[in-house]
This record gives C-alpha cells, sequence and structure tokens, in this order.
C-alpha cells in the first residue's frame, strides 16, 4: 500500500506538473501504518461521529491525503480526480479543502494551522464524551506536521494548550525529514526532543511532541517493523 | 538588536578595538512566552547562538484571567533548554544579590542566549493585592497605597517623593556608564586612526545613509527586454546594489528559492557565524517581522524581511509596529495574486493588498514590470521615515517598452499615465496595477483602434500617488472624467476612491482556486477582452 500511495503520488505530480511528491513518499509507510492498523473509520460513513479524525497539518502533501482516501475508497475521490490533481474544477485542490470531499477534516496549506484545528477537534471529543459518555463518544485525533509546521508559532501556543488540558487522545506524528524549503533544518532549528524515525514506526499516545507533563511522558519510539503490507 | 550587535561586531571590530560589544536585556512576562512569537523568535535566538541575550522571565504565575495555572502550566526552562538556551535556576525575583548572581552567570555564557527564570510576585508590596489578578491593570486604590508604604516601610507620605539615597545609588550606575562611554569614545578615535575606511563605514551604517550614486547600478538593468516576473526582477535588483548598498542585510521565511531574495554574493548567518548577509529565519514569519523591527531600532543595518504575500497574515502585528514605529523595514512579498496557481485558495491572496493599504504609515507599492521594481526598491530604501511592502508577481510578464511609454521614473509618484490615446482627451480612464497592467495595456490599445480615446494609467502605489500635489493628481485622473475603471487581481474594496461612483472595478469578490494561473487569470476575468469590454460598456452606458 505504501508504494501505492508512492506511484499515485508521483504520476500526479507529473501529470499536473505541479505538486510536492517528497512529503507523501517519505510518509507512505507512516500513513500505511495509521490506516491500515489503528484508524476507526469508514468510508461509507464519512460523517460518522465518532470517527478517528486525521488531518494533515502540512497541507502541501495533500497527494498523501488524496492516495488514502481513494485506496480506502472514500465516494469522492476517484482516478480521475487523482488524475486531475490540481486542475480547476477538481476536488484535489494543492492543498486539502474542507467541504469539498469526505474524508478531508479541515483545510489546511498555511503551516500550523492544521495542528492547531487539531487541537480543538480532540478537545471537542473530550468535551462531548465528558457530556454524552464514551460509550457515545470515545475516538483519537491524528495529526501528521512537519519541521515547517512546528517552527511556525501557532504549533507552539497549540502544543501548550493541549499539553495543558491533557488532550491525551491527540496524537502527532511528527514527520521528522530534516529538510525544508531553504535546506536542511540544521539552518533554522535546534535538535527538538521527540522525533518518529521513518519507515515504519510505532504510535503511541502522546499529550504534546514537545512538552512533557510529569504524569504521562510523550513516547514517540520507533517499534519493530510490523511486517510486510 | 542582538542579531544586530553581533553583525555589526563581526564586520566592525579589529584587533584592539571592539567598538560594538554590548548586551541585550528583555524582561518578558508569562503572557509573552504564550505568544507563539516568542517561541519563534527564541528558537531562531537558540540556533543562532545569540550569547549576548538575556532574557528576564518575570515568572509571576498570574496573567488577566487569573492564576497562570488555567491555562499555562508548562516547563518552560525545559522548553528554552531544548531551544538551545542557557537557563538559570528559578530564584526569588524580589531578592537582590540572587538576581545580580544570575545575571552575572547569564552574561558569563556568551555563546548561548540566556533564560534567567525570577519568582516575583505581582504587586509587591501591597499587603492585599499582591498575587492577585486585580493589581496587574488598575490602580490600588488611596487606601491600598497606603497599607503598601506601611508594608514596604516607605516613610513619605506625599506622592512622587523620591529621598535623595536612591539618587545616590543610581549616580554611581550613571557614573559607570558615562565612564564606559567616554572610555568608547576613546576606542572610536583610536579605531578612526587605525582604521579609517571602517570608520566611514561604520559611520554610514550607523547613520543608515545610502552612498551618493548607490542606484547608479541599476540603469540598464532590464534593458535585454526578458521578459521577467517582478520577483525575479527584485532580485536581480537587490543583487545589483547588493555593493553599494553594503548595510542591507535579510532574509526569507523559508521561501528564498520561491522568493528570490538572496543576496548571491554574499555569506548566510547561522549558528554561531554572523559573517554574511543572508538570514535564514525558517517558517517563522511573525518572529522575522519582529526581529526586522529590532534590527531597524537597534540601527546599524537595513533590514528586509521576505514570504508570499499571504503570508504576511503571519507577520501583521509585526508589520504594523514596523509603521508604528516609523522603521524603514522592507518587506518583499511575493506571490501576489491568484495567477500563482495551483497552490489553491489558501495561498492566493485576495483582501491582501487593500487591507495593507489600509494600514496607516504603511508604503504598498505593486509594480507592473521589472522596469518598476527597480523604482519600487529605490523608493523603499529612500524611504526612512517608514516601512515598504513591495507585492510582486510569481509570473514572468513583459518589460514595459520605455521608447513608446512613459518612463519608468514615473513609478516614483506612484501612478502615472503610462499610456494614452493620441489627439483627443480619453474618454475612459483605465487604472490597473502590477501584472495586470500588461493586460489593460493591451485593452486599452484595442479600445483606441476601435475609435475610443483610452488613457491607461498605471498606479504602483496608492501612498505615493496619495503624496503628490493635487496639480499632478488632476492631471492624471483629471476629476471631470468620471469614466474610469479600475483592474487589479484582488479585493476591490476601496477602489471607488479613484474610479468614482460612476466607475467600474475588476478584481476579486470571492477566494480564488487551485488550477494553473493562465487558466484562473482567465477564469476570473484578467484578460484583455474583458478589460474592453467592461471599459466599452462605461463609455457607452454612461
Amino acid at each position: 500500500m505504501a508504494n501505492a500511495i508512492r506511484a499515485l503520488a508521483m504520476d500526479a505530480v507529473e501529470q499536473a506538473r505541479s505538486g510536492h511528491p517528497g512529503m507523501p513518499m517519505g510518509l507512505a509507510d507512516v500513513a500505511t501504518v495509521l490506516f491500515g492498523r489503528f484508524l476507526k473509520f469508514d468510508p461509507s460513513s464519512p460523517d460518522w461521529p465518532d470517527r478517528d479524525r486525521f488531518v494533515l497539518s502540512n497541507g502541501h502533501g495533500s497527494m498523501l491525503l488524496y492516495a488514502l482516501l481513494y485506496l480506502t475508497g472514500y465516494p469522492d475521490i476517484d482516478i480521475d480526480e487523482i488524475r486531475n490533481f490540481r486542475q480547476l474544477g477538481s476536488r484535489t485542490a494543492g492543498h486539502p479543502e474542507y467541504g469539498v470531499a469526505a474524508g478531508i477534516e479541515t483545510t489546511t496549506g498555511p503551516l500550523g494551522q492544521g495542528l492547531a484545528n487539531a487541537v480543538g477537534m480532540a478537545l471537542a471529543e473530550r468535551s462531548m464524551a465528558a457530556r454524552f459518555g464514551s460509550e457515545l463518544v470515545d475516538h483519537h485525533t491524528y495529526v501528521v506536521c512537519g519541521d515547517g509546521c512546528l517552527m511556525e508559532g501557532i504549533s507552539q501556543e497549540a502544543i501548550s494548550l493541549a499539553g495543558h488540558l491533557r488532550l491525551d487522545r491527540l496524537i502527532v506524528l511528527y514527520d521528522s525529514n530534516d529538510i525544508s524549503i531553504d535546506g536542511p533544518t540544521s539552518l533554522a532549528s535546534p535538535t527538538t526532543l521527540a522525533r518518529v524515525s521513518n519507515p515504519p514506526v510505532g504510535i503511541r499516545s502522546a499529550s504534546t511532541a514537545t512538552i512533557p507533563r510529569p504524569s504521562r511522558r510523550p513516547s514517540l519510539q520507533p517499534r519493530p517493523s510490523p511486517g510486510p503490507r | 538588536m542582538a542579531l544586530a550587535e553581533r553583525w555589526l561586531a563581526t564586520r566592525f571590530n579589529r584587533p584592539g578595538h571592539d567598538i560594538i560589544d554590548h548586551y541585550t536585556y528583555a524582561i518578558v512576562s508569562d503572557g509573552d512566552l504564550q505568544e507563539g512569537v516568542a517561541a519563534e523568535a527564541a528558537s531562531l535566538a537558540g540556533t543562532l547562538g545569540l550569547g549576548k541575550l538575556i532574557l528576564i522571565y518575570d515568572d509571576n504565575q498570574i496573567s488577566i484571567e487569573g492564576d497562570t495555572d488555567i491555562a499555562f502550566l508548562e516547563d518552560v526552562p525545559r522548553r528554552f533548554t531544548a531551544y538551545g538556551w542557557q537557563v538559570t535556576e528559578s530564584i526569588d525575583g524580589n531578592d537582590i544579590d540572587a538576581v545580580a548572581s544570575a545575571i552575572d552567570d547569564a552574561r558569563a555564557d556568551t555563546s548561548r542566549p540566556s533564560l534567567v527564570v525570577c519568582r516575583t510576585v505581582i504587586g509587591y508590596g501591597s499587603p492585599n493585592k499582591a498575587g492577585t489578578g486585580g493589581v496587574h491593570g488598575a490602580p490600588l486604590g488611596d487606601d491600598e497605597v497606603a497599607l503598601t508604604r506601611e508594608q514596604l516601610h516607605w516613610p513619605y507620605p506625599e506622592s512622587f517623593t523620591v529621598p535623595g539615597e536612591v539618587r545616590e545609588y543610581l549616580t554611581k550606575a550613571v557614573e559607570r556608564g558615562r565612564g564606559q562611554q567616554s572610555d568608547w569614545d576613546n576606542t572610536l578615535s583610536s579605531y578612526r586612526e587605525n582604521f579609517p575606511s571602517e570608520a566611514l563605514r561604520l559611520q554610514d551604517a550607523l547613520n543608515g545613509a545610502l552612498a551618493p550614486g548607490w542606484s547608479s547600478g541599476l540603469s540598464g538593468l532590464f534593458d535585454d527586454g526578458r521578459a521577467i516576473s517582478t520577483r525575479e526582477a527584485s532580485g536581480k535588483v537587490m543583487n545589483a546594489i547588493s555593493d553599494a548598498v553594503p548595510n542591507l542585510i535579510g532574509g526569507s521565511a523559508d521561501l528564498a528559492p520561491s522568493t528570490l531574495t538572496i543576496l548571491n554574493s554574499e555569506g548566510h548567518i547561522g549558528p554561531g557565524n554572523f559573517d554574511g548577509r543572508n538570514l535564514h529565519f525558517g517558517v517563522r514569519e511573525h518572529a522575522m517581522g519582529a526581529v526586522a523591527n529590532g534590527i531597524a531600532v537597534h540601527g546599524g543595518a537595513i533590514p528586509y524581511a521576505s514570504t508570499f504575500l499571504i503570508f504576511s497574515d503571519y507577520l501583521r502585528p509585526a508589520l504594523r509596529l514596523s509603521a508604528l514605529m516609523e522603521q524603514r523595514v522592507i518587506y518583499v512579498f511575493t506571490h501576489d495574486s491568484i495567477a500563482l496557481g495551483e497552490d489553491g485558495p489558501t495561498h492566493q491572496p485576495v483582501e491582501h493588498l487593500m487591507s495593507l493599504r489600509a494600514m496607516p504609515g504603511l508604503v504598498v507599492i505593486r509594480p507592473a514590470d521589472a522596469t518598476e521594481t527597480a523604482v519600487a526598491w529605490q523608493a523603499a530604501l529612500e524611504r526612512t521615515e517608514g516601512p515598504t511592502a513591495l507585492a510582486l508577481s510569481r509570473q514572468n510578464l513583459p518589460v514595459l517598452d520605455r521608447e513608446t511609454l512613459a518612463p519608468a521614473h514615473d513609478a516614483s509618484r506612484g501612478g502615472y499615465t503610462l499610456w494614452e490615446s493620441e489627439g483627443s482627451d480619453p474618454q475612459v480612464i483605465i487604472i490597473a496595477t502590477g501584472a495586470e497592467v500588461h493586460t489593460a495595456l493591451e485593452a486599452a490599445r484595442t479600445l483606441d483602434s476601435e475609435g475610443i480615446a483610452t488613457r491607461l494609467v498605471s498606479m504602483p502605489s496608492w501612498e505615493l500617488f496619495d503624496e503628490q500635489p493635487k496639480e499632478y493628481r488632476d492631471a492624471v485622473l483629471p476629476p471631470s472624467n468620471r469614466t474610469r475603471l479600475s483592474v487589479e487581481a484582488g479585493a476591490t474594496n476601496g477602489w471607488a476612491r479613484y474610479v468614482g461612483l460612476d466607475g467600474a472595478s475588476i478584481g476579486m469578490s470571492t477566494f480564488g482556486a487551485s488550477a494553473p494561473g493562465g487558466v484562473l487569470l482567465e477564469q476570473f476575468g484578467f484578460t484583455a477582452a474583458r478589460v474592453v469590454e467592461e471599459a466599452r460598456n462605461l463609455v457607452n452606458g454612461g
């Protein structure tokens, strides 16, 4: 499946002669594990209120999301939509647009916004669970973000708030690829605390990516490969 | 400020002559540290190793809504350690000796910025209000003021009384400073003797002066007539004047290959290395703007900051302060409309030009082509009384033929007649900006061939135009001629100012879309054919 994601991403970007292939190709394995083994979702019921939420905060990697939606059979993204990536009238815009296709949980593109939205989603889940009980409300919010997102001040604000509120059903998957547009991230960022290594990684619950809490330490650590996909 | 100090020191200090050698101290609060911009700035400072930056954190556990426990419980020291800072152990901020010792430690570490965590009691000394949110932003009240004087053993019941011993204590500090200043004067004299040309350059740097003839490298820069985007033209302009304006430093928020703002023959400032003029701000627009302001008010360099026009939203508070403080900061904003194409509506500015024009004290210039871009940069560098924002295209644009059209220099007046029909007064005046000018020019010539006398005004800058004498403005836009059409790929709110109640505007009233730029320009009607049609309607309908 991971290679299918890579192939679709490459092909779509070639066809459009525009777009960002790097991140979808780099993160395909993480996405495969997440959707294949953990994510609670049903493409035939995209509005199921108690579904897990998946946010691609680094929205420029939109082909990753579109490939996932296509491969898992979401109704709005068929192969023609993939072919029409970044073309007028398609549902596969350069950056994911909320409201245009089922499975797109929020509009992303400007870095850091998706991560902050995800904090809101996780907060809403906890709030509803408190009001309606965990039988009816119990889901996770997964957000993929990159170096760029985490450099933005808004991410630090959101992470701080999420840690403060102990949103333990929020899981941030930090695509640590050491590259940004201007070059290696070492040009502009010191080494950060927790990294998810690529390829296949384990996913652990973490209240924040960088702010440790006394009672619940973040644990973004690699686990052995889950086996053939 | 700390960055400017290091940059100037690297450039100008010579053996035995530390002509630039000072610290930057900032007092910061819980509120400051919750703001995202502080995280961005701290991260950048740590990466660069700004060792003479010292932050004194007033850790008083209080914010407006109450105890910081309600919203801010994180381990700030550990976060700053992760950023690469030296962090002192938390000290009692109301203990004078502990504070002095901590600042000594901070000063001693010159390879990392330092965070001195001071636990304080907000409103210390007030028996009933200390430690509460209420004491943050409201007067104590007469009774509490009296009780506070008692608690502090401050035996002066009359307000605004300061005893002599306070002045004596401070006199020592002032004398120390005067001594340091006069030592520095001696150093400066010796520096002038031993390093005369450096001394002159230092003077210019500190004055912010531009050398005579600094812009001579710009003439003929685009004579080859090759179509070129205004972002690329801007890059060429910057490099053409780079040697003549040696104090111009700056960078992009991780978009340099797209904003084309690299000074090619200069080095890159990086961790512990301040020998260069190119800064990598990382994806930290807001900190970039604030850092640029810090460089500007510190003095010694002319800062520029660059990103996509859409991301001006991410640094707007800093930009506003540039305007409020009347600082010469040059903001280079590229990818200025739907014409940027496939990245789509999240990246396509619509309301940004108008919203920047609405900001007092900011000059916005959207050049029509490469030749206007050179004029724009000149205006920005000469504008010592405030910031300038340049709005530049992603897409290639034809270079306007200055043999047959008005001279590029006229762009410095903010708006000018680029071309008009010969013979009669215009029946319609078209006002276009930036990338839409060449499209409007094509339309103007078509209208002319249909017998409709047309004037095309290029208006790269509203602010520069409004500064012109009324006679000039009326000559370009005669009040008697009310048949006017504006063309700009952005929000139209505000264009009535120049097109009036009888005029019309071609612009954007919705967000854009994800498709190739050329497709979008057609889709949204920024074509010569549409301009012709609208102009014809105005002439016939009115």
